[in-house]
């Protein structure tokens, strides 16, 4: 009986973090809501949480927003500000009220509305130093050692598709093989993860046998994982489909 | 509107005060706050979506969303500077599935309540935000590797824990205990360096 206490309480625990990073699925976001307004100890657990939360916006790289985005923003208020005043009308605008609904625990309430992902990208996670293996003295005087990780194919992966990265020092070849071929609106787009975001390293086309290289510029350095994704041409910002292969660089 | 308080005075005012003014429509109370968060909120709209006009425009919907919707504020739940960075956040990651043309239209819900904040934010120049965030750095630095990735995930990538299982191929179960440990790590963290002091120290 304690035993099922204590896991009742660690999986609470548990679905609270995910909750406040935004993590779970929209349906078990509603049922801890419901949970929380009657469960004092779990509204004061997630109340203790958000300060750890609010480190993760402060730790970004801080960039100057454009002038041109206060202006127009600024303008906009403005605007507002004086039809309000012209029409003498109370505080809260109809909009605010009609969003008023969910999410009175939560930070991220928005994003438990989108339903599943749906990402189409093919996760080529290279594995880590544990799956992967490293080539010693095949050329020792040209590089020092270039390390080989395998890549995973994602369950979203077409059958057969593989990758392995070819690491030389800070940077790394990308070989795929057997790939599907994409529409030529499409193109393969590479993403280095770093701190839980995909940037783009570079997007390749296939050969006529489904194989390609793929330049994976560095720095690799504190990267977590290499992945593969289709994007529409020329490629994109981020990954707009799941990716099909991932390569673990931890 | 009458009884406009001077540029200075509001100057003054902590950002809990200035929502009460933005409340009643005062464009001159919201500027010191866009002037306070705005750095801010782009610079954490840049890194998830990954591109400057995107940032823009999700920065702009943002602080629009604040501005209409000043009056769901809450600030016995948090500051107002974590309520505006959760809008930020969310409207990011729905730029990201937006593009992605997967997802269908949401409909948007700013409620964001972060709690546990006291108020009363410092100035957020320049200088200030790229010292806290180098410090900050250090601390999700000390996190277990497969800690911090979990939480980049979820909180930068927008995924799901399951999807998040799904991408690291490994079970639910240690995604969400990765999560939990390292959220709870960071917390910990965070009390022994504040001491006493409360939260504005690192955060400003």
């Amino acid at each position: 009986m304690n035993a099922d206490l204590h896991s009742d309480r660690e999986r609470l625990n548990e679905d609270l973090a995910a909750y406040a990073l935004g993590a779970l699925e929209p349906a078990e976001a509603d049922s801890l809501e419901l949970h929380l307004d009657s469960c004092d100890s779990c509204r004061e657990r997630l109340r203790w949480l958000y300060p750890a939360l609010d480190l993760l916006p402060a730790s970004v790289e801080q960039v100057s927003p454009p002038e041109t985005l206060r202006e127009s923003l600024m303008a906009a208020v403005r605007d507002e500000a004086e039809s309000v005043a012209d029409e003498r009308a109370p505080a809260r605008s109809k909009p605010a009220r009609a969003q008023q609904k969910r999410s009175r625990w939560q930070g991220f309430g928005e994003i438990f509305m989108r339903p599943a992902l749906g990402l189409a990208v093919v996760v080529v996670l290279i594995a880590g130093a544990a799956s992967g293996y490293v080539l010693r003295g095949s050329d020792p005087a040209a590089t020092p050692k270039n390390t080989f990780v395998e890549a995973k194919p994602t369950r979203g992966a077409p059958p057969g598709a593989s990758a392995t990265l070819e690491r030389h020092g800070d940077s790394a070849t990308l070989h795929v093989n057997q790939m599907p071929e994409i529409d030529r609106d499409q193109v393969y787009e590479v993403w280095v993860e770093r701190g839980g975001v995909m940037e783009p390293a570079s997007t390749f086309i296939l050969g006529r046998d489904g194989s390609a290289e793929a330049a994976v510029p560095g720095p690799l350095q504190g990267a977590e994982g290499v992945y593969v994704s289709t994007e529409p041409y020329p490629g994109s910002a981020r990954p707009t489909s799941p990716p099909v292969l991932v390569a673990e660089l931890q | 509107m009458k009884n406009r308080l001077t540029p200075e005075a509001l100057q003054r005012l902590a950002d809990e005060d200035l929502m009460t003014l933005v409340e009643r429509k005062d464009a001159d109370a919201f500027a010191v706050l866009y002037e306070r968060h705005g750095g801010a909120a782009y610079s954490l709209a840049h890194r998830i979506v990954g591109d400057r006009s995107v940032a823009e425009d999700v920065t702009q919907e943002a602080f629009l969303s604040v501005w209409r919707s000043g009056a769901r504020f809450d600030s016995t739940r948090g500051s107002v500077r974590s309520w505006t960075l959760g809008i930020v956040r969310n409207r990011s990651i729905d730029a990201l599935r937006r593009v992605a043309g997967k997802a269908p239209k949401l409909d948007l819900d700013d409620d964001a309540v972060i709690e546990g904040q006291p108020a009363g934010e410092l100035t957020d120049s320049e200088a200030i935000r790229r010292e806290t965030s180098r410090r900050v750095r250090g601390v999700l630095k000390e996190l277990p590797a497969e800690q911090s990735r979990v939480i980049g995930l979820a909180y930068f990538g927008g995924f799901t824990h399951s999807e998040i299982a799904e991408i690291l191929g490994m079970p639910l179960g240690t995604v969400k205990g990765r999560m939990r440990l390292g959220l709870e790590k960071l917390r910990v963290s965070l009390a022994e360096q504040m001491g006493a002091h409360g939260p504005t120290e690192v955060l400003p």
